[in-house]
């Protein structure tokens, strides 16, 4: 550790490449993908409005609107079937996603619907819509199926491997870095405003009725908006950087979910919570994770060669010192948060 | 950890994508105006591109409705309204958020193409004749301001104050079509 400090090369290093615990990436692909049916199940009744040429954007207009970048294929073709089988579509693959069926096929498919549909619909682009992307993104650039999944369960089977790899984690870095930049950015730019510094803000959101949900009492109890203003704008501060450490990441955990189940009851924002609570396994230590709690090893079959178990495992320069090439509960511990 | 090839590359592709949605979220100024366009077609072609301000830097308070009225050659008045979050049930309204998405959105400056596409949708739902034709149509927001902390609730009956965002005349048929 002191090594790695000194050394900012191997500091660099150790955080990208080190391997950690395949099981916290899982566990986030599978809330993931739960969430994208979520997102997807909004969007289906109104897909022909948001999304077809029988909607609000007919002809060349959603070209327009997205410029010479943000391509769709749902910018040309844009009939009511055609969008609803590119929903049906991307869909499908979220549930392969969850299931980690060929996790890396359909993560790319899940991409690129995703991508297809925000670009097509950029008049109500929402902060859930861009970070389910981002996710998206590199998730499909990660080994996401590495463990507990379809394509896990069939690769043990078949080579008689372990079931719980260890991966090299710099897509799920990155993922790690999108939360921090989107609480970060958010809470600058609240920092910014009169009315977050002044403990009014909560007041003012949910006096809007259009976006409001339920207002739990607190119009009447000024000092409680204070409070709870005040509270948002120190846990967006906070969360980004006290949960990389283990002593305190319980408690900021703790709080990120109690301030999105909030957010949930009160403002008509769906997704966006849900997504950003599910960033926060990415998060998590192997010996964490609350489930599965066991580590599943599978008996050798007698065929087996000792080249497929080594196979599986990362090459040994990125494994960590052990006494034997093969991960175990120790491994496992891997810290997958702190530098 | 040894200082591999694909490791330096990876790293230096892991750095730029950093920077790049860093320059892309600062604020405006000289830098930002320099790196920006650099960096804005691969993230505006991967969905990277990014923007966090949830109810930032002040949140809405005034409760929004977006309408349209139009008057067509023949004077008479036609009206759109979009719908509204406001009046539905919490649970029927989680399913229409985009709506209310919308009706914000349409209030920001750089809207323009989205409010003269909106106009154009809600020309082409009446379909008018030719003969109807120039429409002068008004689209405009419906605004119910909040009252302030420790002031009484404000009436959700009371008259809505009308700011208008746009106002186009559409001369033909063809034209409410791209």
């Amino acid at each position: 550790m002191n090594g790695a400090t000194l050394n900012p090369w191997r500091a660099w290093c150790r955080f990208w490449f080190a391997p950690i615990s395949a099981r916290p990436l899982a566990l986030f692909r599978v809330a993931f993908g739960l969430i994208c049916l979520e997102h997807l199940a909004l969007l289906a009744p109104e897909a022909t409005l948001w999304l077809s040429d029988a909607g609000y954007l007919v002809g060349g207009e959603a070209r327009e609107l997205a410029g010479p970048f943000r391509w769709s294929p749902l910018q040309w073709w844009q009939t009511p079937t055609i969008v609803h089988l590119c929903l049906a579509a991307t869909a499908l693959a979220a549930v392969a996603v969850i299931l980690g069926w060929r996790t890396r096929l359909a993560s790319v498919a899940l991409y690129a619907g995703l991508l297809a549909i925000h670009h097509r619909n950029l008049l109500t682009v929402s902060g859930a819509d861009t970070l389910l992307l981002i996710a998206a993104f590199w998730l499909m650039l990660s080994p996401a199926g590495a463990t507990l999944s379809l394509d896990a369960r069939r690769s043990s089977r078949r080579r008689n491997l372990l079931a719980e790899p260890l991966i090299v984690p710099w897509p799920q870095r990155m993922l790690q870095l999108q939360l921090v930049i989107v609480y970060l950015g958010t809470a600058l730019s609240k920092a910014a405003g009169q009315s977050w510094t002044s403990g009014v803000a909560l007041h003012d959101v949910l006096s809007n009725r259009e976006l409001r949900r339920w207002t739990l009492g607190l119009l009447d109890q000024p000092e409680w908006i204070n409070a709870l203003t005040f509270a948002t704008l120190i846990l967006q501060l906070a969360l980004p950087l006290l949960i990389w450490f283990r002593p305190t990441r319980p408690w900021m955990i703790a709080a990120g979910l109690t301030f999105h189940a909030a957010i949930l009851l009160t403002v008509n924002i769906p997704v966006f919570g849900e997504l950003a609570c599910s960033f926060y396994l990415l998060f998590l230590a192997a010996d964490e994770v609350p489930w599965p709690r066991q580590t599943t090893t599978l008996e050798p079959k007698p065929s087996a060669s000792a080249e497929s178990t080594a196979a599986h495992l990362p090459p040994p320069h990125l494994l960590p010192p052990q006494p034997q090439n093969r991960p175990n509960r120790s491994t496992l511990s891997a810290d997958n948060s702190t530098p | 950890m040894r200082l591999t090839i694909p490791r330096i590359a990876l790293s230096i592709l892991l750095t730029a994508h950093l920077i790049a949605v860093l320059a892309w979220l600062m604020p405006p100024c000289a830098l930002r105006d320099r790196i920006a366009p650099l960096v804005g077609p691969y993230l505006l072609a991967t969905g990277q591109w990014q923007h966090w301000g949830m109810f930032a830097p002040d949140p809405a308070r005034d409760t929004l409705a977006t309408e349209i009225m139009a008057r067509d050659a023949w004077g008479r008045i036609h009206q759109y309204q979009f719908p509204r979050m406001a009046d539905k049930p919490v649970l029927e309204a989680a399913w229409g958020y985009r709506h209310s998405k919308l009706t914000y959105n349409l209030a920001a400056p750089e809207a323009v193409a989205y409010r003269e596409f909106l106009a154009r949708h809600a020309l082409r739902s009446w379909r008018l004749p030719p003969e109807a034709f120039p429409v002068d149509l008004d689209l405009y927001h419906k605004v119910w301001p909040s009252a302030r902390l420790g002031e009484p609730p404000a009436d959700p009956q009371s008259e809505p104050l009308i700011v208008m965002l746009q106002a186009y005349r559409f001369p033909t048929a063809e034209d409410i079509w791209p």
